[in-house]
């Protein structure tokens, strides 16, 4: 059974994520896991005021408290989960502005293997309703099969798919096998239909995506974390998936971390193990 | 309509003009340089070989020369074997290291002077084969030998005498250890004799070298070493328990026999088999007995004379790579001359058991050629690349294609076959026909206990597919072990005849390496399922045809009442056999079939296009030897339109079991039964054989390739490229069928809905003009048929004459789609079926340049004329004098697709002049030499008299001003005033420029797609003034942004002819790796049929500088810098020209024989 982890401090923008875990588990079929950690031992009348939820909140989920240093604590009980999500606000300082990545958030994003959903605070507490999902790819075999869970939420949600592919100047491909813009388009009334379904039968073969999931693909050209948070408030998306492979590769990371600072919407980090 | 030879003779050119003469007398660049003995003229099967003084001058040497023709030996299959003195490290050094690849596997170093033995595995790692190891009790006495030789050495002379311990199984006394001599080479042998003699001499040992070398033998068999082994290289003398006979011992007794090589095929080099100052040479021990019968060579200086027994060459290692030389091109001759000998090495590497994959080979009766100039191989399977794997290794023969798919099925794959002028339309695109996806006729897969063996079910343990360009065939090579362990190995050859176009053949030898048991193999041939086709290409399948009257067994017609319906037929078109279900005789051997080992009786599947209503049939059936207790049953098709065969067959462990399938097609198109005809022509495969089916098909290509193959001397990457492109060309066309032409992804692919475009005329007719006339005259034929439809477009457009289809399917009519979605999600009207004008004169060309070079009068007389006349028309009407008075046409879309709705493109202008001019001198000659025919034709067409001198005023008048102070020819009308863009900045990219830069700023700039000025200067090259060539050159070249596939070859052919090779090379490789490389992945639909007819004009007309302007052709070659020498064979005016070019502009050009027997 899927575990949704949720890892609340006491700060209010912490329980931003509340509504995007209750949605994944919905979907997903799976338990949230209230994560709190303390390094101290609190009664759970005491934890739920610190934590700013009423019993009503807690219903239906389970309430860990690990002790130790948070981001360590968290990437641990995600390992020990079944089949773990972690739905993360992305910094809970009041006095932060929008875009930042705590120090937590940013610790946890890069030691988890598990999927890992950021939440802007800004968002606020309204439920989330997953319709559109947009999943930027840039070709490369591995990014295709990090979208396995991302397919596995659409299906359930019956959102619909946008693969965003963005071109760059001066980018090389990143990995053997990767699929780009064509170099030559002979005629564009047969090369770009060619492409494009070429380019999203990779996406589903690779990704595992399933025949009833409908995909739609964009290409756009220009720096692909402005051009993907750009697609996503233009199309009113309600997750990005960005796949990666938790290097801080100067290129990869800036496209990252543009995703997760300015995207208007929750991020879904999915790393890709090597 | 059958194609027809051209019929020689004359009168095609206007005017004739002498060749420059550009050649010397002819030269047989294939003959061995220097020549040899022919003692050493015939192919050695193991060649070994002393290193230091034979292979290389000494250790520091650059071995490139000699790394190079090993490799290539190798390649061939030649077993290589380095015997040296010294150590692994110092050979892999300077050889093995940069040897990469399975046929490293037959390298062999053998060192440490007879103690060592290395061979290399699969991964090019080395691995010890022998290591003589000494027993402490040998150390110890070696030791002591040594130590008592230098002692007594020191004892008599005082001087410095050292002792080297630390060598494998022996001792090495150095007798000069002085600085000078550290290292010395062999050349300085000479030298470093007479100082150590004078030192020893001097020294007060009188005996010098001779003397030491006694006093090491008498101490080391005093000191209890059973035949030690006394060798000398004058600076050392050394004691040990192996030389250089156990070396060749352990080639002639272990190597040798294991690979079948007799001693008379093998070859031992050395430098110093003769006496050195007294005493025996370092290679003497070479000569061992269990070597007799070998061939022995020396290069080096021998001042003692070498034995009788060696062939003295002299020369040094420059003499000897010069003899491995010779020797490579032995091997690869007898290779390109059908001696392929089935290698194991090669083609199963990694086997447990080499026996295995010797027995799976002699099951067929081919192997995949060995020169890796003449395959493409895809090793292991990598799913993201394998519909551009499917579209490089396609086999088709003209009249139908079909991918290189896996023959089980597999979600990766997008199998299809493709029948040329086989279209159909969907309903909500009725102007847009598509090549129909056709059933994938090579499906074939194994089942036990009903389980598939299936990449994807279990472990790959080896897969290689092998596009064999030179047979025109597709291997599979294929082990894999199953979930259940079970370990099962094919090989498999699969071809479109190209001597029977309606033939598919499908042979797979295979074996259960570990069980026995009962195996399924079932063949299937139905209608693609959608999936299955290749995504987003409006593919249109074939469905199950409605039984009617027409098709009805036996001849008899069914009353309507008793039709079921939607039912499939099945055709019978010889005697009933037994019932498919019969039980096959057991313990038959493998034999050629005979009456027992009986296949069901042929069965059509017959299939039909919803719209169009083509009838298609697919006749197929298979069998088995030794057939064993095989049985087979054939399904009958179904409603669902599939024929099914199985074969069920208990197969015993390393069995050895062959499956033979044959497939026949035909459509509506070929006749009023394609079920019958293609039952009936099953029967006559079956009758034939897979062996001589194959036979024949191998004869067909060798007789295409005798007239189209280039060879590349030097270049072995750019010598694939271009036969990759030959051979897909010569796959595409069919010279029998007039109603077809080739469409712009061949028959590989679907994509690009099977259209054709000016692609056939401007770029691949050439290839067949000059290498095979009739099917050139067969594509021309194809515009000839569908003139009526390019008389009704000019019409609907309001102009005269044939403005033909941009884009065209079966009838010529206007198959352009009208708009797209473009990536950025913007709809996109598509105005080139509309604007792009230049098609017309395109083909008028295409019509000109085949007359030039065949003669063919006939053809002219009753179709090419007509073209040219009516294309000529529609520039008449399609462009207007202006105030100016100047002939001007607006309103075109050039080559150059960036720029659209513009006036007086210049190759536009340029080649509706010239298509004008040459109507009009075309009508003057028919006039004067054939009145009667032009007056009919003339009547035919409704020509007025005044309208030839109307075409050469207009031709004359014709806008296209070249700038007198800069030689430039403006684009179009304006475009000097566009934006200047520096597309340098932009790279390296992996998207479009008209992607990055939108596309209102790319047609706002002088950034173009592809040649377009360029290419008007191609194809009329001698109208323009070197000035004006070179300078459009420099200026549009860096303005061109390649963002066509039929853009790099032309910039490669023009910037050879111009002389700079740095640039043509580079668009030559960017032109070769379209299809080739892996970073594209457009090549996903289907090969660019176009870019490889462009790659061979670059090659002929580019890199050859082949011309055509008198009787015969002339050349100002421009070889690339690493091309040593370039041939090919271009025919002209009915005469076949063998062409050779060396690099250093040496041209031979001789007519060949037309009764030519080889």
């Amino acid at each position: 059974m899927p575990t949704i982890l949720v890892p609340l401090d006491g700060s209010p923008h912490a329980t931003v994520a509340l509504p995007v875990a209750q949605t994944l588990a919905h979907l997903l079929e799976g338990t949230i896991h209230v994560l709190h950690v303390t390094r101290r031992a609190t009664p759970p009348h005491e934890l739920l005021r610190d934590l700013g939820l009423s019993p009503e909140e807690l219903r239906g989920t389970i309430l860990d408290v690990p002790a130790g240093s948070a981001a360590p604590a968290i990437v641990a009980a995600a390992e020990a989960a079944e089949d773990p999500t972690i739905v993360l606000c992305t910094h809970t300082g009041m006095d932060k502005p929008f875009g930042t990545l705590g120090h937590v958030a940013e610790e946890v994003l890069y030691s988890t293997r598990a999927p890992l959903v950021l939440v802007q605070p800004e968002r606020g507490h309204r439920p989330w309703v997953v319709d559109h999902i947009l999943l930027p790819h840039d070709g490369s075999p591995t990014t295709a099969e990090g979208f396995r869970p991302a397919s596995r939420l659409a299906l359930r949600a019956r959102a619909e798919l946008l693969v965003l592919h963005v071109a760059e100047t001066g980018a090389r491909p990143p990995e053997p096998g990767t699929f780009t813009l064509p170099r030559y388009v002979d005629q564009p009334q047969h090369e770009w239909p060619s492409w494009a379904a070429e380019f999203l039968e990779r996406v589903c073969q690779l990704g595992g995506i399933p025949e009833e999931l409908e995909l739609r693909l964009q290409v756009a050209t220009g720096e692909p974390g402005e051009e993907i948070v750009r697609t996503a408030r233009e199309r009113g998306s309600d997750l990005i998936v960005v796949v990666w492979r938790g290097r801080p590769e100067p290129g990869r990371a800036r496209t990252t971390r543009t995703i997760i600072h300015r995207a208007p919407c929750p991020v879904l980090v999915y790393r890709i193990s090597e | 309509m059958r194609a027809r030879k051209p019929s020689a003779s004359t009168g095609a050119g206007a005017g004739a003009v002498e060749p420059r003469a550009t050649w010397a007398g002819p030269r047989r660049v294939t003959e061995a340089p220097g020549g040899f003995p022919p003692a050493l003229l015939r192919p050695f099967r193991l060649i070994a070989f002393d290193w230091d003084g034979t292979a290389v001058v000494d250790r520091r040497a650059d071995a490139t020369a000699v790394r190079t023709v090993i490799d290539r030996l190798l390649r061939q299959g030649v077993l290589i074997a380095v015997i040296t003195g010294t150590k692994f490290e110092n050979v892999d050094r300077q050889l093995s290291s940069g040897i990469h690849g399975p046929h490293k596997q037959r390298l062999f170093i053998l060192t440490n002077r007879g103690s060592e033995v290395w061979g290399f595995d699969a991964a090019g790692r080395r691995v010890s084969l022998y290591r003589r190891v000494a027993t402490p009790e040998e150390e110890r006495r070696l030791t002591a030998a040594a130590d008592a030789v230098r002692a007594a050495l020191v004892a008599r002379t005082g001087l410095d005498i050292r002792v080297i311990y630390d060598r494998l199984n022996r001792r090495k006394i150095d007798l000069i250890p002085l600085a000078e001599w550290a290292d010395p080479p062999k050349s300085e042998i000479g030298a470093l004799y007479r100082a150590v003699q004078s030192r020893l001499v001097n020294a007060g040992y009188t005996g010098g070298l001779a003397e030491a070398f006694r006093l090491a033998r008498e101490t080391a068999a005093r000191h209890g070493l059973q035949d030690p082994r006394i060798t000398s290289d004058v600076k050392h003398i050394e004691i040990g328990l192996t030389d250089k006979s156990d070396s060749v011992d352990w080639l002639m007794r272990e190597l040798a026999p294991k690979h079948g090589i007799t001693p008379e095929e093998v070859l031992i080099g050395g430098d110093e088999f003769g006496d050195v100052a007294g005493f025996e040479g370092s290679d003497a021990r070479m000569l061992t007995p269990s070597a007799r019968g070998a061939t022995f060579v020396s290069v080096g200086p021998e001042p003692g004379g070498a034995p009788p027994e060696v062939i003295h060459l002299g020369g040094g290692p420059e003499r000897f790579v010069q003899l491995l030389e010779a020797q490579a091109q032995l091997h690869e001759r007898r290779a390109a001359d059908g001696d392929d000998i089935a290698d194991t090495a090669e083609s199963a590497p990694d086997t447990p058991s080499p026996h295995t994959a010797d027995r799976i080979a002699s099951a067929l009766p081919i192997a995949p050629t060995s020169d890796p100039r003449w395959r493409i191989v895809d090793e292991g399977l990598n799913i993201a690349r394998e519909h551009e794997i499917e579209s490089i290794f396609a086999i088709s023969n003209g009249y139908l294609g079909t991918r290189g798919s896996l023959a089980e099925a597999n979600p990766f794959s997008t199998p299809a076959t493709l029948i040329a002028g086989v279209y159909d339309v969907e309903e909500h695109s009725p102007d847009v026909p598509e090549l129909v996806i056709m059933p994938d006729g090579m499906r074939l897969c194994a089942f036990v206990d009903g389980q598939p063996f299936e990449p994807g079910r279990g472990e790959i343990l080896e897969h290689r597919r092998i596009l064999d360009m030179r047979h025109g065939l597709f291997w599979r090579e294929w082990r894999h072990r199953d979930p259940e362990g079970r370990i099962f190995r094919l090989r498999a050859l699969r071809l479109a005849s190209m001597a029977d176009r309606h033939a598919l053949v499908h042979s797979v030898a295979f074996t259960p390496e570990n069980f026995a048991g009962r195996i399924t193999l079932e063949t299937r041939i139905e209608p693609p399922p959608r999936h299955e086709t290749l995504p987003g290409v409006r593919a249109v399948r074939v469905q199950p045809k409605a039984r009617g009257p027409a098709e009805t067994p036996h001849g008899h017609q069914a009353a309507p009442a008793e039709a079921p319906a939607a039912d499939a037929v099945a055709d019978r078109a010889s005697p009933p056999d037994p019932p498919a279900d019969a039980q096959a005789p057991t313990n038959e051997a493998a034999k050629p079939e005979g009456p027992r080992n009986r296949a069901p009786a042929p069965i059509a599947l017959t299939l039909h296009t919803p719209t169009t209503g083509t009838t298609v049939a697919f006749a197929s059936t298979a069998t088995l030897r030794p057939e064993g207790s095989a049985r087979s049953v054939q399904e009958h098709p179904g409603d669902d339109g599939r024929l099914i065969q199985r074969i069920h067959v208990e197969v015993e462990i390393g069995g050895i079991y062959r499956l033979d399938r044959y497939v026949s097609v035909f459509t509506s198109r070929d006749t009023g039964r394609p079920a019958e005809a293609a039952a009936r022509h099953l029967a006559t495969l079956r009758r034939r054989g897979a062996d001589a089916l194959i036979a024949d098909h191998v004869a067909a290509w060798k007789e295409r390739w005798h007239a189209a193959d280039v060879e590349i001397d030097g270049d072995e990457g750019a010598q694939r490229a271009i036969r990759f492109a030959c051979y897909h060309l010569i796959a595409a066309a069919n010279p029998e069928d007039e109603r077809v032409s080739v469409p712009a992804r061949a028959l590989t692919g679907p994509s690009y809905s099977g259209h054709v475009f000016w692609d056939t005329e401007i770029y691949m007719l050439p290839f067949y003009i000059h290498t095979h006339p009739e099917t050139a005259r067969a594509l021309l034929m194809y515009r000839w048929h569908t003139l009526p439809a390019a008389r009704e477009k000019a019409r609907a457009h309001g102009y005269r004459g044939a403005f033909y289809a941009w884009e065209s399917a079966a009838d010529g009519a206007e198959a352009t789609p009208r708009r797209v979605l473009a990536p950025d999600g913007q709809i996109v009207t598509i105005r080139t079926g509309d604007l792009e004008t230049h098609i017309s004169a395109d083909v008028a060309f295409g019509v000109w340049r085949y007359w030039r070079a065949t003669g063919d009068d006939a053809f002219v007389l009753d179709a090419g004329a007509e073209i040219l006349l009516e294309t000529a028309r529609f520039w008449a009407s399609r462009g207007r004098f202006e105030d100016d008075g100047r002939f001007h046409i607006r309103n075109v879309i050039g080559p150059d697709e960036y720029h659209e709705d513009v006036d007086d493109n210049a190759y536009t202008n340029g080649m509706a002049a010239w298509n004008l001019q040459c109507a009009a001198h075309t009508a003057a000659l028919l006039a004067r030499r054939w009145p009667g025919r032009w007056d009919e034709l003339r009547r035919k067409i409704h020509l007025e008299p005044d309208e030839p001198a109307e075409w050469r005023r207009m031709a004359a008048a014709m806008y296209l001003p070249i700038d007198p102070r800069t030689g430039l020819i403006e684009q179009f009308q304006g475009f000097f005033d566009l934006e200047e863009v520096d597309l340098a900045e932009f790279e390296p990219r992996t998207a479009p420029i008209d992607v990055i830069l939108g596309r209102e700023r790319t047609r706002r700039s002088q950034v173009l797609k592809q040649p377009d000025v360029l290419m008007l200067i191609a194809l009329l090259w001698d109208r323009f003034p070197a000035r004006v060539r070179e300078a459009n050159f420099r200026y549009y070249d860096q303005r061109t942004a390649h963002g066509s596939s039929l853009s790099p070859s032309i910039h490669a052919l023009l910037a050879a002819r111009l002389g700079d090779l740095a640039t043509a090379e580079r668009y030559f490789r960017q032109s070769a790796e379209i299809d080739l490389a892996d970073n594209m992945g457009n090549a996903a639909g289907g090969v660019h049929a176009a870019a490889l007819g462009g790659l061979w004009q670059a090659v002929v007309f580019g890199f050859a500088g082949t011309r055509f302007v008198g009787s015969r052709p002339s050349f100002d070659p421009h070889l690339p810098a690493g091309w040593r020498a370039l041939r090919f064979r271009v025919r002209w005016r009915g005469v076949t020209y063998r062409v050779a070019i060396e690099a250093g502009g040496a041209v031979s050009c001789e007519p060949e024989p037309e009764d030519r027997t080889e």
